[in-house]
């Protein structure tokens, strides 16, 4: 027996040492990829293969709203009008945007005109009309369908919708008409600065009547979904990978030179950057302990998306009631350290509440609140809490994600160390999160904000307004209420910025509502041989807007 | 949990132990003596005792607050300050996982001694007792044909696993294991105690009109710890391994609070940036695992002479 | 024994009800709902899909008026006796996570990736770990006994998602052998799949694998052991039989009942998926299924996934349990 030890010991030993070696070795073989700029001649095979983190929840348009939903629906469909690469609003199915001067938007601004384009198809060759679009955004207020969601919100300022949607009433009191084959007619209760905006998103892109009512439920899968965008549905083999191939019949000017795109779903995000190392894949996601490591790396592609991660308070629970207790957490923690040191550069602090990159973003507010331990002590003093004495036990309650723990616990250490305060950390299932955030059962948590549509209405009213649906920080200024009321019907675009901009101030800079900790940037690694990528801020992966731009070069 | 079902360990020692032993005043020592003669179980017990000492000790051992984080020394590995390296926070990997020994040896031990304590209770009544015993069987048909996973991850789902007693002990993991895992030991309880009843001992000891709880407690209890250990023994490691499945799927010891499974899993994401993070965590749960099973195989061998 | 297999499965009915009580109600305990997500519903939405689902419907009992009125002439309409009526019919409703797909699709094309990888696995570790228990046996204390009970030592010691990794750095990573992940074509119908996608499997088996082949190493090594000095063995090897003979004959035999005792429980971890490997290894199979229903509060697939382990977790003892008939003459039914 104890020979058996000894030498069942040694071997053990002896693999244990192989499989490190091995490990060891595979982790020193670093990228050696030089960059030699391949020559603009395109490969025989135009395929892109992007990972994909899980399934989408839908395909349906008027339903999805998840990002992985989101990335597959605006490839297989077009809108009205949609987004160019710098968030401006250009026309897709329509001719021309519509506006004041084209007549396209009444004077009163409650009715919209689109003409349409009269080379519209759906990627099986038949035409497509303005009765299309009416089919489709009076299905976003179908209670049975789109009223389902949170998306259908946004566009309540249409005529009957609301009513629709309760059903009350229907579908033929939903003021969106086609006057003819290829006029769209859209009527608002209330004046909508943002509507075009809106109409560029998934929630307004067309679906087919008879399909959707042919196939029921499964009209979304592949076969059975017919779109009008630059791609088709080839493949959708559930939980594995989703294949598109490009639209024949697509009628746009935009028309794409990748003949296939192939979104696999890998899961883990260690396991994709793995299969990219392993040229499996063309387009991956790096993984935040990874970032470090490909910086500078001639595949690695960076950019912003709008986005701001905060430090949510409960602003009617003890102690962050009190704008001083806020605002000396804000102050207590040192973001430049966080997004340098653990997210190893992906990531810029954050101080104003609106993201870079969106209008309305001004540099200026928040700064004062910007690290500085003395004064956080100060201000907590400020409040009647010298030294952190007297508050009651503070516990920061977060979703289960490997990101939000570390940002908790990067935050709890922070708070020691510079405030003196202790603060507790509680991780919870990620449903059991959503149920607890979801109904404000919480005195601090971590928010993160992505912009649905590039405008401040998207950032402010809808989190910050008394009330509000997405207001779960309980927070609630009758000054705010006045501004996001003036703005929300404010025809001049400057005019309604600058009322936003006044009401973030004082989100902000007075009371310090949130507590913006950092922008994310997002972080991929690109096959050099992946060219004409375009990103925007909203990208689900990036430059998926603009996939039709992108082509494979011969390597 | 992600190993076959718990109807493992029931058989191993079934196997292994046979139908009980005659009792005789010399059982304990007869089994130490025994079990010292076996060289693998005793020095895995020197490494579970140090493991165990490390535990206890890591305020003293550790080099570093497992708190602090050195932001200026993020995923570094294994250096003359921090020897086994850092992490993602800076944290010391180190004092990481001697503290992490503390929850996971605490939840090994702690949850096996309470499966072993309500798998005794109920595995006696029911060997004991007709309604008892069919009540046991009607639940234990049930319980085995439920996925562990589901009953945990509502469990933990439903209660957190937030509440931490004396900053080791994670009460509700604890719970989830034991409270899915019992009806093993009280099935195997219940199989000792019936075949125990027919012996000549236990029939004597009637014939000379000794009480009925008498007898359990002075002949058919002390029969079935043998195998109810050698049970426990494989269970925590089991329970370790749970564990570190759970904090796999997101449901571990929340943080700052290190556990090795949490420690696992979140080196796990940085296998490539940072890997002395999963093998240190991995090479913990490694040792303990295989030392617990040495053990496990020596107190069998210890209280069954025969099997060998 | 065909009416104790009879018998056996019809007491399975019970069963399954109480699980199916259980479950629902442990499901709709927990906080949370499948509609809560980052963004919350408008009232008026949540209502919609609630009226849409029949989740508006009180989950047991209906309230007490209702049941007087009603109770009498028709099920009360409540959503566990809606979901106990359709399960009978055989529709096991449909998905939220993976919206209106329906929960009989999703849970048989898991089940049909999982099994796959599940009888590999188990065949293999059988195999493999009979052979090695055998040989170690034999040969105790010699080099080959050392080197197997280290290997099942350590194949049992690594967490399976520490292995699974390992594996996928060393043979993706460094050697380019085999693609890190996926399943190639899970549309395949079961085994027709492994010439296209053998490559994918290797990983994946040999992680799921490393447990239980340590395990039924070490049952057959034990049993093995004991059964060498028994008086049977002596006997035959005394008469003079050729030792083969003695193996096959009087040991095997003997050595393979505990094997079969382990084999039950053993085939049903394999069968009904291990999550981490799948999620590891990007594989769509009925083990992430389970997990994602769960924090999805994906109500339909939770309940399918779950009385579906139930079967095979009973099928699996049963089936040992017939073998033993054969395998082991004294016992009898």
């Amino acid at each position: 027996m104890a020979a058996l030890a000894r030498k069942a010991t040694l071997v053990l030993l002896g693999l244990t040492v192989l499989a490190l070696g091995a490990l060891l070795a595979a982790c020193e073989e670093e990228e050696t990829t030089t960059a030699t700029p391949l020559s603009e001649v395109l490969a025989e095979r135009q395929e892109l293969r992007i990972r994909m983190p899980g399934e989408p929840t839908t395909l349906d348009p008027q339903i999805a709203a998840f990002a992985n939903d989101v990335n597959i629906v605006k490839l297989l469909f077009r809108g009205l009008v949609r987004y160019d690469q710098n968030l401006g609003i250009v026309p897709a199915a329509a001719k021309e945007t519509p506006s004041n001067e084209n007549g396209g938007i009444s004077e009163d601004g409650l009715t919209y005109t689109f003409k349409l384009r009269d080379d519209l198809v759906w990627s099986d060759g038949e035409p497509l009309a303005a009765s299309d679009f009416e089919y489709s955004l009076k299905r976003l207020f179908d209670p049975e369908v789109g009223a389902h969601g949170y998306y259908y919100g946004f566009y309540t300022s249409i005529v009957g919708s609301e009513a629709y949607a309760a059903g009350e009433g229907s579908a033929e009191e939903v003021a969106v008409t086609a006057i003819d084959d290829t006029t769209l007619q859209i009527k608002l209760t209330r004046v909508q600065p943002t509507l075009l905006q809106l109409l560029a998103l998934w929630p307004a892109f067309p679906v087919r009547q008879e399909v959707v009512e042919e196939h029921e439920d499964a009209w979304t899968e592949a076969g059975n979904l017919i779109g009008n965008g630059p791609f088709v549905l080839k493949e959708w083999v559930h939980d594995d990978h989703i294949t598109l191939e490009a639209n024949a019949n697509y009628w746009g000017d935009d028309k794409p030179t990748l003949q296939r795109i192939v979104f696999r779903m890998i899961p883990d995000e260690s396991v994709a950057l793995i299969a990219y190392q392993n040229n499996e894949l063309d387009m991956t996601a790096i993984p935040l302990p990874d970032t470090g490591r490909f910086e500078g790396n001639p595949e690695s592609l960076k950019y912003a998306e709008l986005a701001t991660v905060a430090l949510g308070f409960n602003n009617t629970r003890e102690p962050f009631t009190d704008p001083l207790v806020r605002k000396a957490f804000r102050m207590a923690v040192d973001s430049q350290a966080y997004v340098d040191s653990v997210r190893q550069g992906s990531g810029l602090p954050a101080f104003s509440w609106i993201p870079p990159g969106m209008p309305g973003y001004n540099p200026d507010i928040g700064t004062d609140y910007a690290f500085d331990p003395e004064g956080a002590k100060g201000l907590l003093a400020q409040a009647g809490y010298p030294d952190g004495e007297g508050l009651p036990d503070i516990t920061i309650t977060i979703g289960n994600t490997q990101e939000s723990r570390l940002t908790a616990q990067f935050l709890q250490e922070q708070l020691r160390t510079n405030l003196g305060v202790n603060i507790d950390i509680e991780v919870l299932e990620s449903a059991t999160y959503q149920d607890r955030y979801l109904t404000s059962e919480f005195q601090l948590t971590l928010v993160g904000w992505r912009a649905d549509y590039a405008d401040p209405e998207n950032w402010l009213p809808q989190l910050f307004g008394t009330d509000a649906g997405l207001n779960q920080y309980k927070y609630s200024n009758p000054a705010v209420d006045d501004l996001f009321a003036q703005a929300a019907v404010e025809l001049d675009n400057g005019k309604r910025l600058d009322l936003y901009d006044q009401a973030q101030e004082i989100i902000i800079d007075e009371d310090m509502g949130t507590a913006p900790l950092y922008y994310p940037i997002r972080n991929w690694l690109v096959k050099p041989w992946v060219a004409g990528i375009i990103t925007t801020g909203l990208d689900s992966s990036p430059g998926d807007w603009f996939y039709t731009n992108v082509r494979i070069l011969a390597h | 949990m992600e190993e076959p079902g718990e109807i493992t360990t029931e058989r191993i020692a079934q196997v292994a132990v046979g139908d009980g032993l005659p009792p005789h005043r010399s059982l304990w020592t007869d089994a130490a003596r025994r079990f010292t003669h076996n060289r693998i179980a005793v020095v895995s017990l020197i490494l579970v005792l140090g493991l165990v000492g490390l535990a206890v000790l890591a305020p003293v051992v550790q080099r570093h607050d497992y708190r602090v984080q050195d932001l200026a020394h993020t995923s570094e590995g294994p250096s003359g300050t921090y020897w086994f390296g850092t992490d993602q926070l800076g944290h010391d990997q180190w004092s990481r996982v001697v503290n992490g020994a503390r929850i996971s040896l605490s939840v090994g031990i702690v949850s096996q001694l309470i499966t072993a304590v309500i798998g005794v209770v109920i595995g006696a009544l029911a060997g004991l007792t007709r309604w008892m015993d069919n009540l046991l069987m009607r639940f234990t048909d049930i319980a085995y044909s439920f996925p562990d996973l589901l009953m945990m991850i509502l469990l933990l789902a439903a209660f957190g696993s937030g509440l931490i007693l004396f900053g080791s002990v994670p009460v509700t993991m604890i719970l989830a294991i034991s409270l899915v895992w019992w009806p093993t030991t009280a099935r195997l309880v219940r199989g000792q105690i019936l075949s125990l009843q027919q012996r000549d001992f236990t029939l004597a000891a009637k014939a000379m009109g000794a009480s009925q709880w008498r007898i359990v407690w002075t002949h058919l209890l002390p029969n079935t710890f043998g195998p109810v250990i050698v049970t426990a023994t494989f269970g925590i490691p089991r329970a370790i391994f749970a564990e570190s499945a759970l904090s796999f799927i997101g449901l571990g010891i929340p943080p700052p609070n290190p556990s090795w499974g949490t420690l696992a899993n979140d080196g796990f994401s940085s296998i490539s940036a940072a890997p002395h993070l999963v093998l240190t965590s991995a090479l913990a749960i490694a040792v303990t695992m295989m030392s617990f099973t040495f053990i496990g195989d020596g107190l069998r061998d210890a209280f069954d002479p025969q099997a060998r | 024994m065909i009416v104790y297999a009879t018998r056996r499965l019809l007491g399975m009915i019970p069963v399954l009800f109480f699980i199916a009580v259980v479950t629902f109600a442990l499901m709709h305990a927990v906080p949370g709902g499948p509609w809560d997500r980052d963004k919350r519903l408008p009232p008026q939405a949540l209502a919609n899909v609630e009226a849409k689902y029949g989740l508006d419907k009180p989950v047991f009992a209906p309230s007490w008026r209702v049941w007087e009125q009603e109770f009498w002439r028709e099920l009360p309409d409540t959503q566990f006796v809606n979901y106990i009526t359709d399960a009978i019919r055989g529709d096991l409703g449909v998905s939220y996570r993976q919206l209106n797909r329906p929960v009989a699709d999703i849970l048989l094309e898991g089940i049909r990736i999982s099994a796959t990888l599940g009888l590999m696995a188990l065949v293999l570790s059988t195999v493999v770990g009979m052979a090695f228990g055998i040989l170690s046996a034999l040969r105790q204390n010699s080099w080959l006994d050392y080197a197997c009970v280290a290997f099942a030592t350590l194949g049992a010691s690594v967490p399976n998602f520490v292995l699974g990794l390992l594996l996928m750095v060393l043979f993706t990573v460094h050697l380019h052998w085999l693609p890190s992940s996926g399943w190639a074509n899970p549309t395949t119908f079961f085994f027709l799949s492994i010439p296209s996608n053998w490559k994918q499997l290797v990983m994946p088996l040999i992680a799921l694998s490393a447990f239980p082949t340590a395990y039924i190493m070490r049952v057959v090594r034990a049993s093995l052991l004991e059964v060498l000095h028994q008086d049977y063995v002596r006997t035959a090897r005394a008469k003079g039989l050729a030792e083969h003979v003695v193996v096959m004959r009087h040991m095997l035999r003997n050595a393979f009942i505990p094997v079969l005792t382990v084999l039950g429980p053993v085939a049903a971890f394999l069968v009904t998926g291990s999550f981490i490997i799948e999620y590891l290894f990007a594989i769509p199979g009925i083990g992430r299924q389970l997990v994602y229903s769960i924090s999805a509060r994906d109500y339909g697939v939770i309940m399918g996934a779950t009385l579906f382990y139930a079967v095979v977790i009973a099928a699996a003892n049963l089936i040992v349990d017939l073998i033993y008939v054969i395998v082991d003459p004294r016992i009898r039914y």
